[in-house]
């Protein structure tokens, strides 16, 4: 297994140590933390131990989320500076604090903390406010832009006690029809075949039924939302308005700045002692407590497990209790992968999918070799390869944190020159040197076999992992009966595919049938065995066999290995025609245009194809390689240590 | 350099193009529900990048099986190196139809395969130690993408 060894541990100590013992733990950063009231539903442990008897901290909590608040105001007025490679990985340097300017400030942040609250909150109401009264202005102007020409202020087109008025338009045509007794109509204004204006009505039957019959349409009058006047001055005052707004919005952005500057940091650096403190009592809560003492359960690398005794036995004056002991079959332990440097990189496509339990067995390992070769295959240019091996090892030395999966790339642009050597070209042909091998562009399908045989040997191997791994946990018969058979029903049915090529030496050629026919019928017998009739047991079996079309598909999956690599190599080929094209159509001058559209295209190129690569590569082994013998599932150790968000601090001060 | 087109030639090249666009356009919209999916999983959660793009990587397998029939037939035609040699309508016709079958299946396996991948990405979202299985469920699908691409091989391995 490329897993360290782990221990189970249980640390016992006198209640009056539980500072320095909690403290002392999180230094060490070794040990990892798990609940142990989780036993309480055990009898005989629920005898022995129960809840922390510690009140909550709410005090801490309240001051936490306080924090809390006023550091997302801050971060939004003066983000943190993020690197692109964090979409990936996390990566964030943290700002040192040295224990003086530490005391400093949590003195400060602790005075002040629930002024610079309110301050924060008054600010983003504030600002908030502005930015909807902007917004309403804005959305008024519009709509007012529209009634500019009128000369009436539409606050005063109110009803009285004997008449209504409305404002609106009504055709030409109609507009004797508004002469009526009882109506009146001033005109405002004149469109096209329409006449704008306010309509006063009497109120009553006869006026009513006249002014409906007069084809008067009303136009709603807008909200003016406390504004008065003519849309003209309407205008004017709503323009006001909005750099009322705006120069709010300035002021409050200016006072917020000088804001974040003084408190920013200061509050990130007590946030993260605060927080540290909280993790501390968080221990005390996952602890069994007794009348005079307390147990912590956790797990720690059996090569620690020295170091984490003499570390307990300092915080407690020599009388804490340390019981280690190995991991029991089905206790999930925690895991660390420790693979060698060579096999390091690849461990980020393990992770990806899922963590191995605890004594599974890591599939870096077999994995490693195959996703080398495949993502070779799918790029298959060996130019492309040079600059991709050239770009890991910059940015390796760049980005030291990211090394492995830099080192990767590398990797892969290894792999990909040498695929590209024997099979495809240098930068689609631009530089004229012949595949080693064949060129996989006039003779596609000889890389079609080549990628379906990799994937026959790929899920063969899988067999043959699993198949050894049943054998090391013991399973003898399932390891037979479930694994080898299969094997040589795959190989058979494979050398009977073979057979129909004249492969196979003439007096073998009947062998792959019986083989495939052996291995058919052993499985037939084998496979219902769970089942309760003979007749259950024997159709069980038969429909077993029904997994033949999901080995044929997973080997036609490798496939997609050809098509990858054909169009990396179909794309160059473009690319370079169209700066061929540039420069042989306007002379020495097309060399200034086809120099771009190399550079821009090929690198466009190698982006799309080595992601494609890397996801479809990773794709193989998930869905065709690992589905063979791999759950996973296990989860990452993760020790109690000082763990901080924005600042390098000590733990106490 | 104009080649002279028969109309066999054109029913071939309709083939290929069929082959080609269909699983292209399949994919492309079952990436793109998986990509709107992962939006809005990233405005929460933007460390789950990584598995995402995973996810979304998925339905593109159809259009990649695509482009595979659309080379080979127009290898098996002449137009992708070789010569270009003079073709009947029904062989044409026939590679039409070869065409077919992965377009077809390409097409309707990648709209489909990306809902499947966009339920993933809702596995993610509450257990993101589960990506194997969301992985898997998606892959699923993708058995009838293969089906219909070993078909259109063996077809037009057989016309040609």
């Amino acid at each position: 297994m490329s897993e360290e060894k782990m221990n189970k541990v249980f640390v016992l100590a006198h209640q009056k140590h539980r500072d320095e013992i909690v403290s002392s733990l999180q230094k060490f950063g070794g040990m990892q933390v798990d609940n142990i009231l989780h036993r309480l539903s055990e009898e005989d442990w629920a005898k022995v131990i129960k809840e922390s008897p510690l009140p909550e901290d709410l005090e801490l909590e309240n001051k936490i989320a306080k924090l809390k608040h006023c550091i997302s105001f801050f971060n939004v007025v003066k983000p943190i500076q993020k690197n692109p490679m964090e979409n990936f990985v996390d990566l964030q340097r943290r700002e040192p604090v040295p224990r003086e300017r530490l005391r400093k400030y949590i003195q400060e942040v602790e005075g002040h903390l629930d002024e610079i609250n309110n301050k924060v909150r008054e600010l983003n109401t504030r600002r908030s406010d502005f930015v909807a009264q902007r917004a309403v202005m804005s959305e008024l102007k519009r709509v007012m832009h529209r009634y500019e020409l009128l000369d009436v202020d539409f606050s005063r087109i109110a009803d009285t006690e004997k008449v209504r008025f409305f404002f609106g338009s009504v055709k030409n045509q109609d507009h004797a029809k508004l002469g009526k007794p009882g109506l009146h109509f001033e005109k405002l204004d004149e469109k096209k075949d329409k006449l704008i204006g306010v309509a006063a009505v009497l109120k009553g039957p006869e006026a009513e039924k006249a002014f409906a019959e007069s084809g008067f349409t009303s136009i709603p009058v807008p909200q003016t939302h406390g504004l008065t006047g003519t849309p003209k001055e309407i205008l004017k005052k709503a323009d006001e308005k909005i750099k009322e707004a705006d120069e709010g919005i300035v002021a409050v952005d200016k006072e917020s700045k000088k804001l974040t500057d003084e408190w920013q940091l200061k509050m990130w650096a007590v946030f993260d002692y605060l927080s540290l403190s909280k993790s501390r009592g968080d221990v005390l809560n996952f602890s069994g407590w007794t009348d005079h003492t307390f147990v912590v359960e956790g797990w720690v690398q059996e090569k620690d497990s020295e170091e984490l005794k003499r570390v307990m036995s300092n915080a407690s004056d020599g009388s804490a209790h340390v019981v280690l002991r190995e991991a029991k079959e089905g206790e999930n332990a925690p895991i660390i992968l420790r693979n060698s440097p060579l096999l390091k990189p690849f461990e980020v496509v393990t992770r990806t999918f899922a963590f191995p339990k605890y004594k599974e067995v890591d599939p870096t390992l077999v994995m490693a070799p195959f996703f080398l070769v495949f993502i070779g295959l799918c790029v298959t240019d060996a130019g492309y390869g040079v600059t991709l091996a050239l770009l890991g090892l910059i940015l390796r030395w760049k980005y030291p944190e990211l090394r492995g999966f830099f080192t990767l790339i590398v990797f892969a642009g290894l792999s990909t020159i040498v695929w590209g050597a024997l099979m495809g070209g240098w930068f689609g042909g631009l530089i004229p040197v012949d595949p080693i091998w064949f060129d996989s562009l006039t003779n596609p399908i000889n890389f079609l076999i080549l990628a379906l045989l990799l994937g026959v040997l790929q899920i063969c191997f899988g067999i043959i992992v699993s198949f050894v791994d049943k054998l090391r946990r013991g399973e003898y018969f399932a390891a037979f009966a479930d694994r080898l058979t299969w094997l040589f029903l795959v190989l058979g049915m494979f050398s009977m595919v073979l057979a129909t090529y004249d492969v196979i030496p003439l007096a073998f050629k009947d062998m792959p049938m019986y083989v495939a026919v052996g291995a058919a019928g052993a499985l037939v017998l084998t496979q219902g065995r769970n089942q309760k009739s003979i007749v259950m047991k024997f159709l069980g079996g038969l429909t077993s066999l029904y997994a033949v079309v999901g080995y044929l598909s997973d080997t036609l999956s490798y496939a997609r290995l050809l098509a990858l690599g054909l169009a990396t190599s179909a794309v160059a080929m473009v690319v370079n025609t169209l700066a061929g094209m540039a420069y042989s159509s306007i002379g020495i001058i097309g060399i200034v245009l086809a120099i771009p559209v190399l550079i821009f295209g090929h690198f466009a190129n190698i982006l799309i194809s080595t992601l494609g690569a890397y996801i479809h590569t990773s794709r193989l082994q998930y869905v065709e390689f690992f589905s063979k013998f791999y759950e996973g599932g296990g989860r990452k150790f993760r020790p109690f240590k000082i763990d901080t968000t924005y600042t390098e601090i000590d733990s106490e001060v | 350099m104009v080649v002279d087109v028969t109309l066999g030639l054109g029913l071939a090249i309709a083939g290929a193009a069929v082959a080609v666009a269909l699983p292209c356009v399949g994919s492309a919209i079952g990436v793109q529900t998986v990509g709107g999916a992962a939006a809005g999983l990233v405005t929460e959660d933007p460390e789950k990048f990584g598995k995402l793009l995973i996810l979304q990587a998925l339905p593109g397998t159809q259009g990649i099986y695509g482009l595979l029939i659309g080379f080979l037939i127009l290898m098996n035609i002449g137009l992708l190196g070789g010569e270009v040699t003079a073709m009947s309508m029904e062989a044409g016709i026939a590679f039409l139809f070869a065409g077919l079958p992965i377009a077809i299946t390409g097409l309707l396996s990648g709209v489909a395969q990306g809902k499947v991948a966009a339920a993933g990405v809702g596995v993610i979202a509450k257990r993101p130690e589960e990506l194997g299985k969301a992985i898997i469920l998606a892959a699923m699908v993708e058995t009838y993408a293969v089906l219909g691409l070993l078909a259109s091989i063996l077809l037009i391995n057989g016309i040609a």
